[in-house]
């Protein structure tokens, strides 16, 4: 880790190639389901580049680690639960809203081009970060890692983002709240 | 919503690494903020003036040290808490400091109140004038120590970052009202508990959110 913080790409590949193993373990302890265990070592890995200037070498590096595999599954536990209620409202919001619009003037390129007239006029109305954090996930279908990497955001940030411009969403195309 | 491959991740963030300079140690820093909210208490009494009854009434075992002993338990309980937050394996030092600062603040408010059974002795435009004047300069005096705290948390990744930064606001302005306390003139418990005890609190819902601000701000120059 220690080299990892001067910039030693192939020591940082080497430990989290390492660490993925332990993870992985800890996580499907923790939660008893492999595709949220995945989930969740996501979030790790992406958490201890963005912490990494935190680590001492004179501190134990597991317990660093594992601090923040804990904090990840708490938030993983909070945020599947509050999803869990918005999940279907979302889809059913979007899916509704993106009617095909006249194929003759869709732009190939721009995934707005896409969206019925309606969506695209209420999306228009939402905050810069917000509409682009809809965009990406549901529009472009990236994922919340590649989206908040695209944002330069934590994928923590770029949900609540993206969970912001649904409700606004919501309220301007007169859905009711959940 | 679809997911990379964990796989694909790893390549990611190998590609996006740059060297980061370490956080200093934790003990560092906090010496840094304490010694800075030490001198910031020192400078003010220096030129605020010490009230001439200070050692009187801290030997009194009264209202007055109690105020003054949750308030340094604030500011040291909270400067240590919001610093350890800023740190994943930190957390103990970082939930210890919550449960001074908090402590600090109860015995400040809550156990002076019952104890010494503290109920306005005047009411009206004047009294809520000296409190506000004392509750503000207190949140005033905390400024340099609000910025220096928002430097030291962007050296490190705070896992919610508001709380933290709010937590950083309460011991700033701790210290400021620990100036404020010692140099104010009033002989009222009321006062003591409404404008000094109280000013953390309040300064930590008026400073959180710049707090939170800057430290974003320089957390992601670096």
């Amino acid at each position: 880790m220690a080299a990892a913080q001067e910039g030693d790409k192939a020591a940082y590949e080497r430990l989290l190639e390492d660490i993925l193993p332990a993870l992985r373990s800890f996580a499907r302890r923790r939660l008893g389901d492999d595709v949220a265990a995945e989930d969740v070592v996501q979030e790790v890995l992406l958490s201890v580049h963005r912490a990494r200037q935190t680590y001492r070498p004179e501190r134990p590096f597991e317990p660093w680690l594992f601090a923040i595999a804990r904090n990840a599954i708490i938030d993983f536990q909070r945020a599947r639960t509050r999803r869990q209620r918005e999940v279907v409202l979302e889809d059913d919001l979007l899916q509704s809203a993106c009617a095909p619009t006249d194929p003759a003037h869709a732009d190939a390129h721009d995934p707005r081009s896409e969206l019925s007239p309606l969506l695209g006029e209420a999306l228009a109305k939402l905050p810069e970060a917000q509409r682009e954090a809809v965009l990406m996930i549901h529009v472009e279908g990236l994922s919340v890692i590649e989206a908040a990497l695209r944002a330069r955001v934590s994928p923590g940030a770029l949900r609540v983002r993206a969970h912001r411009g649904y409700r606004a969403l919501r309220a301007l195309l007169g859905r009711p709240a959940p | 919503m679809k997911r990379v491959p964990t796989q694909e991740l790893v390549t990611l963030l190998v590609r996006d690494l740059e060297p980061r300079r370490r956080v200093p140690r934790l003990r560092a820093q906090l010496a840094v903020l304490l010694g800075a909210g030490g001198l910031v208490v020192l400078g003010i009494v220096a030129y605020r003036g010490l009230r001439p009854d200070t050692l009187d009434l801290l030997r009194s075992g009264e209202a007055f040290p109690l105020v003054a002993a949750g308030l340094l338990a604030a500011a040291l309980g909270g400067s240590a808490a919001a610093l350890a937050s800023t740190r994943p394996d930190r957390h103990r030092v970082a939930q210890a400091g919550l449960l001074c600062g908090a402590g600090g603040l109860a015995l400040a408010t809550g156990i002076a109140a019952l104890c010494f059974g503290a109920v306005p002795s005047a009411s009206g435009a004047e009294v809520v004038h000296s409190a506000l004047a004392c509750a503000v300069s207190g949140i005033l005096f905390a400024l340099p120590l609000s910025i220096l705290a928002a430097f030291l948390m962007s050296t490190g990744a705070a896992r919610q970052l508001g709380r933290t930064a709010a937590v950083a606001a309460l011991a700033a302005t701790a210290f400021g009202a620990l100036a404020v306390h010692f140099t104010c003139p009033s002989l009222e418990v009321w006062h003591w508990i409404t404008a000094h005890a109280l000013a953390p609190v309040l300064g930590a819902l008026l400073l959180a959110a710049p707090v939170r601000a800057l430290a974003l701000r320089w957390e992601r120059r670096t």
